[in-house]
């Protein structure tokens, strides 16, 4: 099934000045219920503007986005309703922590649809869980956080809430390695648990080549292509013009191919080259290892 | 938006008004708007307007920009002007019904304020637009520096200054960031209601002051690794040495603000 | 050579105005030295007290116990503190919160203002620091202009404007988008090259680390490993337990190496690890 759909989407800004720029050029897209779908692009390359426009908060200049069938445009006063249902958690997410505690920083969003407080505390409990906070955590001020645990406590605000499609604008930015693998993680588990449709947004191939089942990329606010993740990586040529690179390991197994190794076109993780090279090796040495 | 308002904002360029000495500008330009403000009639406004017209096309800067920064400033000035047209009530009647009169002070009044402000503003935007921010703090500084001796704090001042027209579009633009961010939780900004508009910028003012405070802590920090200590032997780049374009434009201008004032005690 | 920066036993924990302790040990005695126009890379992760130690070098922050010296000055004598700061520069993390003027040649001539020299001098060094990072084609550009990477180079320039000997990069590429960290990285060694300049970058990034000339490990407020790269990083199992990560190219080497294949951990980047694979099979 069809969670999200971009039709003929456009979005131009400064329209009219000498400034006039369109950051989405008709874009067409669907997004299937359940995917963990990357998203990456370089910078200008319209994805955070896309992203922006799966929860309505900004206008499309021509074209229409539907949320399950339905236009989010059609009726202005249910925009907020979709805000609810595709959440959105922006880059370094923790400047948006403003409660005298985290439980409350978290509650924010769903007290805002109007949840009684036994589902609030729920929801709050069921986020933490998820973004590793523990409960000691929950009731000390988000500033006294550290800067991992503040991006957690933005993250578990909009999980909170319970979209439908949770959208994540580069939420391991600035990060160290044990930090963003640790977030990343927890956004793997999230998916997994809930099956809720969740779109990644992010410079480091490595990261999406490992966590997510479909890629799209994005070039000068048009889809480069969208397709699985092992299919992407094929056209490691076509990425580097667009200035995006492969992960190491991609442009490793594609140079050892060329020397002769039969290794697959689309080997993106290093467990899988890994396996083949051994496999290789081992049938190569007659299987004596 | 926040990031389309121009007021303040400079804009680069190579001419007489762009390379006059800035402390020579602030003095002009303070020397113009009292020029404005001199006397009741046309006449000693005449020369204000002439001046700054004179200015603007030395300046090259195109007048749309001006009306650009001066519309969102339009409902201000047709509110003065039907104030001045409803409570003045001398002068020749043009029309009359019930408490409402037309009158010629009153209309004469409010055309003048309504000339006043327009040019009282494209004036102080010429200096902004042709003057760098650096510069005109630096001219600030220059100016006030007599004030030393009294114990003000004028470095200090100006570095104030500096920086707060530096951080100005940077937390513009943070602004937007936290208002969409906090929209996309559920922040409600459509009600109408005063009291939950109030409520609505809790979620926006905490976090932004939070983030200057933590910009202004960094700041200090990276000035101190620039070994920077007050004005303790502290030098500029830029030097302000007054030339003779800047002598004979206040000169100028001088004959121009005797000659308004002339006027306006005559008439 | 001679030796830029030393560090003796240094301890550091800190403290609030009147001297109570605030955290637990944050360097435990550290004692390094670091020679004259070295590239040398700081890695570790969030925590580990690699941000500290860049800011004890410049004085920002004065050692508990032990000493720092620069150029052969010690860093707690409050005389000398302008004298430190002027060999060695500083540039921290977030672009936004570095620069001061609102336009890009006033902002890199701040640093020598400050140290008083004469406005002739500071044109020409102004001039030439934005050249030397390509930005002087936007000397009259505002920063908000300016993209991330771009910002940086400008705080960079601002720096090397003052002339210092050695330059400390805080994660400097922390915030940036790839193309912005490839343009700060290449612009740094650059200036390491051409000016003989001393680098002491300070990342997580280890592809950053796998190109400097020495790399120090750092976790716990310790120095866990001091070496080149080929030597550290070819250590994983190291690295991965204080939470860094490796090389693609290393963790291939390594992990076939686990599975019983004998091949040797010798390679950082992706040419040795290929050239290491292919001997395997002929």
């Amino acid at each position: 099934m069809i969670i999200l759909r971009a039709e003929e989407l456009t979005y131009q800004y400064s329209t009219g000045t000498p400034f006039e720029k369109t950051a989405i050029d008709h874009v067409n897209l669907e997004i299937e219920e359940g995917a963990f779908v990357g998203v990456i692009g370089s910078t200008g390359s319209g994805k955070s503007t896309l992203m922006q426009h799966f929860n309505g908060l900004l206008k499309p200049s021509s074209g229409h986005i539907y949320l399950n069938g339905q236009d989010i445009w059609a009726d202005k006063n249910k925009l907020r309703d979709v805000r609810f249902r595709v959440g959105l958690v922006f880059q370094y997410p923790e400047y948006q922590l403003f409660e005298e505690n985290v439980y409350r920083d978290i509650a924010f969003g769903p007290s805002n649809m109007g949840l009684n407080d036994a589902e609030i505390k729920l929801r709050v409990y069921e986020a933490a869980a998820f973004t590793g906070l523990t409960e000691e955590q929950l009731f000390q001020s988000p500033f006294a956080l550290s800067g991992g645990q503040k991006r957690r406590a933005a993250i578990a605000g909009v999980m909170a809430m319970k979209p439908e499609v949770l959208i994540l604008d580069e939420p391991t930015a600035g990060l160290d390695p044990m930090g963003r693998e640790e977030i990343l993680a927890e956004i793997k588990k999230y998916h997994q648990k809930t099956g809720c449709t969740v779109m990644l947004v992010s410079h480091s191939m490595e990261d999406v080549s490992r966590y997510t089942d479909k890629l799209l990329v994005m070039d000068k606010g048009k889809i480069f292509c969208y397709a699985d993740t092992n299919e992407v990586f094929k056209c490691a040529d076509e990425l580097a013009r667009i200035g995006l690179a492969v992960p190491e390991i991609t442009r490793i197994c594609n140079s050892l191919r060329k020397k002769g190794i039969p290794l697959d076109e689309s080997i993106y993780t290093v467990d899988e080259a890994v396996r083949q090279i051994v496999h290789y090796y081992k049938s190569k040495s007659g299987g004596d290892v | 938006m926040l990031k389309d308002i121009t007021i303040g904002q400079y804009f680069p360029g190579d001419n007489l008004i762009h390379r006059l000495d800035p402390r020579f500008k602030i003095v002009m330009t303070l020397l113009y708007i009292i020029m404005l403000f001199m006397g009741d009639e046309l006449y000693s406004l005449s020369f204000g307007i002439v001046y700054c017209i004179a200015a603007l096309v030395l300046s090259k800067i195109p007048v749309k920009l001006f009306g650009k920064s001066i519309k969102p400033l339009l409902p201000i000035l047709i509110m003065t002007a039907i104030l001045d047209i409803i409570f003045i009530r001398e002068g020749t009647v043009y029309f009359q019904a019930g408490f409402f009169k037309l009158t010629e002070d009153g209309v004469f009044t409010a055309v003048k304020m309504i000339v006043r402000i327009i040019f009282l503003i494209i004036g102080s935007m010429l200096l902004t637009y042709t003057t760098s921010p650096i510069q005109l703090t630096d001219a600030i500084e220059r100016l006030l520096s007599p004030l030393k001796r009294l114990h003000f704090p004028v470095h200090s001042f100006a570095m104030m200054m500096t920086i707060a027209l530096r951080f100005i579009p940077t937390l513009m633009i943070e602004t937007d960031k936290i208002i969409a961010a906090q929209k996309a939780r559920g922040a409600g900004f459509d009600s109408s209601k005063l009291r939950d508009k109030a409520k609505a910028l809790v979620p926006v003012l905490i976090p932004l002051f939070v983030s200057a405070f933590r910009r202004a802590e960094e700041l200090a920090t990276a000035m101190e690794c620039r070994c920077y200590r007050g004005d303790i032997g502290r030098t500029k780049m830029k030097s302000m040495n007054a030339g003779i374009c800047d002598i004979v434009s206040l000169t100028i201008t001088f004959i121009m603000f005797f000659a308004a004032a002339t006027v306006a005690v005559l008439f | 050579m001679s030796v830029q920066l030393i560090a003796e036993n240094l301890c550091f924990y800190y403290t609030d105005e009147d001297g109570n302790r605030l955290s637990g040990d944050v360097l435990k005695n550290i004692s390094l030295k670091i020679e004259k126009g070295s590239f040398v890379a700081i890695l570790g992760h969030n925590g580990s007290g690699k941000s500290t130690l860049a800011r004890l070098f410049n004085g920002i922050l004065v050692p508990i116990s032990g000493k720092v010296l620069v150029n052969g000055i010690d860093t707690s004598d409050d005389d000398n503190i302008y004298e430190v700061r002027r060999h060695v520069g500083m540039v921290f993390q977030n672009p936004d919160n570095q620069i001061v003027a609102a336009i890009v040649e006033d902002d890199v001539a701040f640093g020598p203002e400050n140290l008083g020299i004469s406005p002739k001098e500071i044109r020409v060094r102004v001039d030439n620091a934005l050249r030397a990072v390509d930005m002087y084609d936007y000397r009259l550009h505002a920063p908000s202009q300016l993209s991330g990477g771009q910002k940086q180079k400008v705080a960079i320039a601002g720096i090397i404007a003052m002339r210092p000997d050695c330059i400390i990069l805080d994660e400097p590429t922390a915030m940036l988008d790839p193309k912005g960290r490839n343009d700060v990285i290449n612009t740094i060694h650059m200036l390491h090259r051409e000016y003989g300049l001393t680098v002491v970058l300070i990342t997580h990034y280890m592809d950053e680390a796998a190109e400097a000339e020495r790399v120090i490990v750092m976790d716990n407020g310790e120095i866990i490993m001091d070496d080149t790269p080929e030597k550290v990083f070819t250590k994983p199992e190291v690295l991965q337990a204080v939470g860094l990560d490796v090389p693609q190219s290393t963790e291939l080497l390594w992990k076939l190496n686990m599975s019983g294949i004998p091949v040797p951990i010798n390679a950082i980047n992706e040419e040795d690890c290929v050239d290491t694979v292919i001997n395997l099979f002929t």
